[in-house]
């Protein structure tokens, strides 16, 4: 009788056990995608940061600026006597202000946004920015002079 | 006797189960706002796309005045939306002798549900060099 009840006990202490061990595990795998979730929901919150505040950056720049120069991975906006240098260099996107018509030098500008890349075309009525955004590109049309 | 030793057991499984009910009831609300954040994720996502879409889509019938062309010339440049996103577009023209008004409004939508609408608009005056004048 003895035997049977130790028995009993272990069996149900162990089962009580089992069942804690399996919801703890069930909590570990909803922490796990928890985590996931978010690093997924951060990842992307960035990236379209990122990309969207660029794109306006330089929207804004070259509608406030009175003539554009499209240069290789940047461009000169002249502004009365100053020039506002975009360029794209080690992965950022940078910008330096210079007297107007001086030698334009890419380098030695301030990292604005961390980027993988720029691309600026002019077209016949509008400008097309690309910003390349860790592998994703995004493109978007600014008018000229609207 | 035999009663007096189980009541213990008994109360210790209770106090188990309870514990992880209590569990289950926490994960279930914590995957279920999880799920939440996620969806609502996706659509502040789409709705920053759909958003530097419409400026560019603004910015180009600001010149043309002709919404097909715009959409065209911004589906070439831009690339196309999330398939999920369903366009509707009503065009409005006002024309007078010194030129047209175009108004252009677009309605951004997922399954169902709209995620972004605007308005804007063009003046083409007569004389120009677009095809509207």
């Amino acid at each position: 009788m003895k035997n049977y009840k130790n028995t009993s006990d272990t069996i149900t202490t162990v089962g009580s056990m089992l069942l804690f061990l399996l919801v703890a595990v069930c909590m570990m795998m909803i922490i796990a995608a928890a985590a996931g979730s978010y690093s997924r929901i951060s990842d992307n919150y960035e990236t379209n940061f990122t990309a969207s505040s660029s794109i306006r950056y330089i929207s804004n720049k070259i509608k406030s600026s009175d003539k554009v120069e499209i240069l290789n991975n940047g461009m000169v906006l002249e502004n009365g006597g100053t020039a506002n240098i975009i360029y794209y260099s080690d992965g950022g996107l940078y910008e330096k202000t210079v007297t107007a018509g001086t030698d334009y030098e890419i380098s030695g500008g301030e990292k604005i946004f961390e980027i993988n890349g720029v691309d600026i075309s002019d077209n016949a009525d509008y400008y097309k920015v690309t910003v390349n955004v860790s592998g994703e590109e995004y493109s978007a049309l600014i008018g000229k002079g609207t | 006797m035999n009663i007096s030793n189980k009541r213990p057991l008994n109360l210790f499984f209770i106090e188990i189960i309870i514990a992880l009910l209590f569990f289950s009831i926490s994960g279930a609300v914590i995957l279920s706002v999880f799920a939440g954040a996620d969806r609502r994720s996706h659509k502040s996502e789409l709705l920053e796309s759909v958003m530097v879409y419409s400026q560019s889509i603004a910015e180009v019938y600001a010149v043309s005045g002709n919404a097909d062309e715009t959409l065209k010339t911004v589906e070439k440049e831009c690339g196309r939306l999330d398939e999920s996103i369903e366009l509707s577009k009503f065009e409005e023209k006002t024309e007078n002798t010194a030129g047209t008004l175009s108004k252009l409004t677009l309605r951004f939508t997922e399954d169902g549900e709209e995620i972004y609408k605007f308005t804007c608009s063009a003046y083409i005056q007569n004389g120009g060099n677009n095809e509207q004048t």
